[in-house]
């Protein structure tokens, strides 16, 4: 049961998105996020739209992989075109039932309130999808780095990522280990309401805790005893180095916030 | 033969929750000689892991001192230099990589000495030949088997180019396969590199092809010798709760039923000289 699971959903492929430098793409979903909100009328959708397509298309991903993504966030999707929709009020009222009321400036701000996160899901999801999350906590790093001017841990920040990507599947191997000796001793995980099944977790996260210090402690030794002293004066085996297509990709990037900004506000 | 780690008259104990003192090692001195095959013995509570971890400052003396490579492993601004000439490879091989892709963790080590990237990639590369990973270099460790995990350690060491390679009983949680992979690598480096290993088992098979054997019991060295030497002395092995490896029972039950056996046979290759004679 425990084995389906899947840490980040990293696609493996060669595309040029996933040869992206991952700083290149951290950045530029932070400006994508940004852009969005910018965006007034429709026309500006359509160029996120478009960008948002050009990816997909580049990335090589199989589009029922990007829908995938969407499916657990519908319900909220459709729950803020219905608020929007029945909330807002002003303009023409097309449709009334009761006190329901759809007016046209509540139909425009639910399509574009559900368009806005549609193409966020979509957008920042791509990120995942196309960086593998050692190469993600690569980019993270070095793009926090300049704020250990200001104390902010930075190193430390990726080291905890890299080591819980490392420990995840051992920790969920050790998990499905205790559950079945549990089971075998007559534990019941599956049956009673809410309560009771949160109850019947006790016995499993008490070993599954203990466990997990004794391995924290073990590694730190292993750590030192491989001469591990915190981020200062540490190399990295492999460097992030901007190529042309990154600079290809920012260009693309300002070309859309250029485009949404136009449209919006002149 | 030149020391490369030397022990003199080392005390150390353990402090317990309540506050009282456990010793676990009691005035031992030691000398290890540059590229020999150590392994040290004992049973649970024995002292030997704890004398292990002394070699890599790990662990210091509470009295007497500790020297590798000519380096007191009291004085604190020798300590990376220490620990990058004396590598340590623990138990639990699931506990102590670092990485998520074998290739990132056996550059953890290098990364830390602040070895130039391009460096890093051949001494990654280098390691990885070492141990016969080099085909797994970017598997995640967790699809690896026992032996596979315990020999990425191993070439994690190895990256950082040790003169020891110190082994807190790495075959322990091994199958047998897995821990014949571990024996033939460290028997290999040791050949083929020099490097002087300091292998900890209770496995008593895992003695027989080592230069010397150590082995220890309520944190003292009772006995320093050859396999061989050791071996001959079954019935002290015997009364420390040590077995004996499979062959030397067997030399021993045949000699009481009166058959004269040459020599001390301690390997099957050599049981088989003996009997056929």
């Amino acid at each position: 049961m425990l084995k389906d699971i899947t840490i980040g959903q990293y696609y493996p492929s060669d595309s040029p998105i996933h040869r992206l430098d991952p700083r290149t793409k951290l950045m530029i979903t932070f400006l994508y996020i940004i852009i969005i909100f910018f965006v007034q009328h429709f026309a500006g959708y359509l160029f996120v739209f478009l960008f948002l397509a050009l990816v997909i298309v580049l990335s090589g991903l199989p589009l029922k992989y990007i829908l995938k993504g969407l499916k657990p966030l519908l319900f909220i999707i459709v729950l803020t075109f219905c608020i929007n929709l029945f909330f807002t009020s002003g303009g023409k009222v097309i449709f009334q039932l009761g006190f329901l009321k759809v007016t046209e400036e509540g139909l425009r701000q639910g399509i574009s309130m559900m368009l806005r996160l549609l193409l966020l899901v979509m957008g920042t999801s791509l990120l995942t999808l196309t960086t593998s999350p050692i190469s993600l906590t690569d980019g993270l790093e070095a793009l926090l780095k300049p704020l250990q001017a200001i104390h902010f841990p930075a190193h430390e920040l990726a080291m905890m990522m890299t080591i819980a990507l490392r420990f995840i599947p051992t920790l969920l191997e050790e998990t499905d280990k205790i559950m079945k000796a549990q089971m075998a001793r007559g534990a019941d995980f599956e049956s009673g309401n809410l309560i009771q099944r949160a109850k019947s977790m006790v016995p499993l996260m008490v070993p599954l805790f203990i466990s997990a210090f004794r391995r924290a402690d073990e590694l730190a030794m292993a750590m030192e005893a491989r001469c591990y002293r915190g981020g200062e004066n540490r190399t990295r085996m492999k460097v992030l180095r901007m190529e042309r297509i990154d600079y290809e990709a920012f260009g693309a990037a300002l070309l859309l916030i250029a485009a949404v900004l136009i449209n919006s506000y002149c | 033969m030149k020391p490369i780690i030397e022990v003199q008259n080392v005390s150390f104990d353990y402090v317990g929750q309540g506050g009282e003192e456990t010793a676990a090692l009691d005035n031992v001195s030691l000398t290890i000689g540059k590229g020999e095959f150590v392994v040290m013995i004992g049973h649970n509570g024995s002292g030997k892991s704890t004398l292990a971890k002394h070699f890599n400052a790990l662990l210091k003396p509470r009295s007497g001192d500790v020297w590798v490579k000519g380096m007191n492993t009291k004085e604190e601004d020798r300590l990376w230099d220490i620990r990058q000439t004396a590598g340590m490879v623990f138990q639990n091989p699931d506990n102590q990589l670092v990485a998520n892709v074998v290739e990132e963790d056996v550059a953890f080590g290098p990364e830390n000495l602040a070895v130039p990237p391009a460096e890093i990639r051949k001494q990654v590369d280098d390691a990885l030949s070492a141990v016969n990973m080099t085909e797994y270099a970017t598997s995640a460790p967790h699809f690896l088997s026992g032996g596979q995990k315990q020999r990425v350690s191993i070439a994690g060491v190895i990256a950082m180019h040790p003169e020891i390679i110190i082994l807190d009983e790495p075959t322990a949680m091994l199958d047998p396969s897995g821990r014949r992979e571990v024996m033939d690598t460290i028997h290999r480096l040791n050949k083929e590199d020099g490097i002087t290993i300091v292998h900890i088992t209770h496995y008593m098979e895992e003695a027989i092809h080592a230069d010397r054997v150590i082995v220890m019991d309520n944190g003292r060295i009772v006995l320093d010798g050859t396999p061989r030497e050791i071996f001959r002395q079954a019935d002290m092995l015997k009364n420390i709760g040590l077995d004996v490896p499979q062959i030397v029972e067997l030399c021993h039950e045949l000699r009481r039923e009166g058959f004269d056996i040459e020599g001390d046979p301690i390997s099957l290759e050599e049981m088989v000289d003996a009997l056929c004679q």
